[in-house]
């Protein structure tokens, strides 16, 4: 870790614990607790087992450093495995028979959606991770903050690179799934704003064995650029036959290729993509931030943003609990006046800075803006090299079109 | 490159798929008049064997084949004495014993799920996967195996369909089992036979289709609904009409995709079978189960 980083780590858990003692005595109190709710075993398992292992060095360090105020944080975890029913169930156990102050966690949208209406009915605040779904945060949920992009913030991001690196034509290739078929119409709307045209577009069904037919007609179109969103093993195959086929076009691929599962499945066949991610590795305290995690899990582990939602999530969150209002709340027992608190104190900071987003950019929250990342400043991307091993900063300069 | 060749090569290589799961379906079928729904599932085990056999334990290629079919075999033994076997012996009929396959199917999904977890696993390849050129079109050995699998396996069924005697055994319980078995013809090996061949079918499929599609616990359902609408749109009676109309299937879905919208091939390919069962309800080349009845 590096001198700058170590210490950017050091004060973040030192000011949460100042915090603590000025808005109380230190002394042994009760745990506060903090209920995560993500898919450890399921569908998107890497991404929910990422998530709670940032969350869980967020809530080590604040416990190093004397917990809040002296409430050491008790973490309490479920598997949701991917089903929404299970996750929500979770969820009301988490709000009914844990007293849990808060539920972080909702990877995978099904689950999340879930989530969601049970942290209305019980009134506990709701910290969603990943899941990138627009809707969710387009109707009024008083408890519900999310931290990680919307699908239409990647087609942002998208556009603007397109548009800022000269590309005028694209084509899209998409899985017939609600994600594809998602992706795919944020993608359209976002690349019009730029005048960027869609010359030629390709679904697929996830089972088929080959896809020439569709990437064929991708090769044949003038698209400068071709737009992936696949899930893992579907996106695999799509890379092998724009490999096979040698289409030759510049690739991006959604925020699926982040998962080590595509890259592992397509090999070769994946170096040189682009991936939006919302993690800057040129940032001290990020790369900080990833030394710690690796010497903390014993894995060497890939830059993506999903151990960096968790642990901001969870910074977040202890950085508002020890707000003297949610500390006296808490020590007053009552459970529901704390979760208010906690929710009240979220919508009263302005800004909250964190490891996701470039150096500039900062969450913000409000009573209408339940969506904490700016459109702006928030994605870098990432390529991949090595056999499909590495994501490393990319060389935009050989990022144009294919004329 | 020529676009037609390219379309057709493709629909062949994704119709052999198909095609293989139809004519395993329409083994059982003809054996004992009963729809496995589990079929789709020994090519997920196929897949998944060839992970932990190759990959996790690392083993030489012919012993980790050896093993894979193993596993498969003793998965279609296990289907034919904990369900075809008990139901038959109640007087269930085919319709129960047909939800009996797919209470199979979803606790071997369940099973594979605690072994092999629910991440996308890579499948090491058998052959190599690099492109190569082949007259107009671009390649991988994978492919041509698939494709030589599925004619392989197609010859290997006619032959022992119709040039062994056990095979006019097969024909024979097929056309009318109690006849059959007043004739002298075990019909219970029979049915064996065709639980193990047909699982040695798509267990192979699936150690073939592992690298291209990526190994998951859930490949099965998808290719058991494929190889299904294979075999209805062919005719289920008889082994190489279910085959056929894979192919016929994976050739329509690369042509709708290639020459019109991909995103309406399967719809497309629906309307068609719908269409085609119309005018011929034991499917294309149905003759036989239409005259059996």
């Amino acid at each position: 870790m590096t001198r700058i980083g170590e210490g950017l780590l050091k004060t973040s858990s030192l000011a949460i614990a100042i915090t603590a003692l000025m808005a109380g005595s230190a002394l042994s109190k009760d745990a506060i607790r903090i209920c995560s709710i993500d898919d450890r075993s399921g569908a998107a398992a890497d991404t929910g087992n990422e998530s709670y292992r940032g969350l869980k060095m967020a809530v080590e360090a604040a416990n190093a450093a004397g917990g809040i105020s002296g409430h050491m944080i008790e973490m309490i975890e479920y598997d949701g495995k991917t089903d929404p029913q299970l996750s929500a169930s979770f969820a009301a156990r988490c709000a009914e028979d844990d007293n849990a102050l808060l539920i972080v966690g909702g990877n995978p949208a099904g689950p999340a959606a879930a989530i969601l209406p049970i942290a209305d009915e019980y009134d506990i605040p709701f910290f969603m991770l990943s899941a990138g779904t627009d809707n969710l945060t387009d109707n009024p949920a008083p408890w519900l903050f999310r931290f990680g992009p919307r699908n239409a913030q990647d087609a942002i991001a998208y556009a603007q690179l397109l548009d800022e690196q000269g590309f005028k034509k694209v084509a899209l290739i998409y899985n017939t799934l609600p994600f594809g078929l998602d992706s795919a119409a944020a993608a359209r709307e976002h690349l019009a704003e730029h005048g960027i045209s869609v010359v030629a577009e390709e679904g697929y069904d996830i089972a088929a064995t080959d896809l020439s037919p569709q990437v064929l007609n991708l090769k044949a179109s003038d698209a400068e650029a071709v737009l992936v969103f696949p899930y893992p093993a579907d996106g695999a195959r799509v890379l092998k036959t724009l490999d096979q086929l040698q289409v030759g076009k510049p690739v991006i691929v959604s925020r699926s290729a982040l998962l080590k599962t595509l890259r592992e499945i397509a090999g070769p066949a994946s170096d040189g993509i682009l991936i939006p991610n919302t993690v800057d590795t040129a940032r001290e305290d990020v790369q900080a931030f990833f030394q710690a995690y690796e010497k903390a899990y014993g894995e060497e582990t890939q830059p993506t943003l999903y151990p960096v939602i968790g642990y901001d999530a969870g910074m977040i969150a202890l950085q508002v609990m020890a707000r003297p209002e949610v500390v006296e709340a808490i020590e007053s027992g009552d459970i529901q006046a704390a979760r208010t608190a906690l929710r009240d104190g979220v919508l009263a900071q302005a800004e909250f800075k964190g490891l996701q987003g470039k150096e500039a950019a900062s969450y913000s929250f409000a009573d209408d803006k339940r969506h904490g990342s700016p459109d702006q400043d928030w994605f870098t991307f990432t390529t991949v090299a090595n056999g499909g091993v590495d994501l490393v900063p990319p060389d935009l300069s050989k990022f144009v079109p294919a004329r | 490159m020529d676009k037609f060749s390219v379309l057709l090569f493709s629909g062949l290589t994704n119709g052999s798929v198909y095609g293989l799961v139809g004519l395993s379906l329409s083994l059982i079928y003809g054996a004992n008049r009963v729809i496995n729904f589990a079929q789709g599932e020994f090519v997920m085990i196929g897949t998944m064997s060839a992970i932990l056999f190759m990959a996790t334990y690392n083993l030489p290629l012919p012993v980790a084949l050896v093993l894979t079919l193993g596993v498969v075999l003793a998965m279609a033994l296990a289907l034919e004495f904990a369900v075809y076997l008990p139901l038959r012996k109640r007087d269930a009929p085919p319709l129960t014993i047909m939800i009996g396959t797919m209470a199979f199917a979803i606790t071997t999904m369940g099973v594979a799920l605690l072994i092999w977890g629910p991440n996308q696993l890579s499948v090491p390849n058998i052959l190599p996967m690099e492109p190569m050129t082949v007259g107009p079109l671009i390649t991988n050995w994978q492919q041509l195996a698939i494709i030589s699998s599925f004619v392989a396996f197609l010859g290997l069924t006619w032959f022992i369909l119709y040039r062994t005697s056990f095979g006019l055994a097969i024909r024979a319980t097929g056309v009318d089992p109690k006849v059959a078995l007043l004739m002298g013809i075990r019909s219970d090996r029979i049915v064996r036979f065709a639980f193990l061949f047909s699982a040695t079918v798509s267990g192979l499929a699936g150690v073939l289709i592992g690298p291209l599609l990526g190994g998951q616990i859930s490949i099965g359902l998808a290719l058991t609904v494929k190889g299904f609408m294979a075999a209805i749109l062919g005719g289920l009676g008889s082994p190489f009409a279910a085959a056929a109309g894979g192919l016929a299937i994976g050739v329509a879905e690369a042509m709708i995709a290639g020459y019109g919208n991909s995103l309406y091939a399967e719809p497309i390919i629906f309307l068609i079978i719908l269409m085609v069962l119309f005018v011929r309800p034991y499917g294309l080349l149905g003759d036989f189960e239409a005259a059996r009845r």
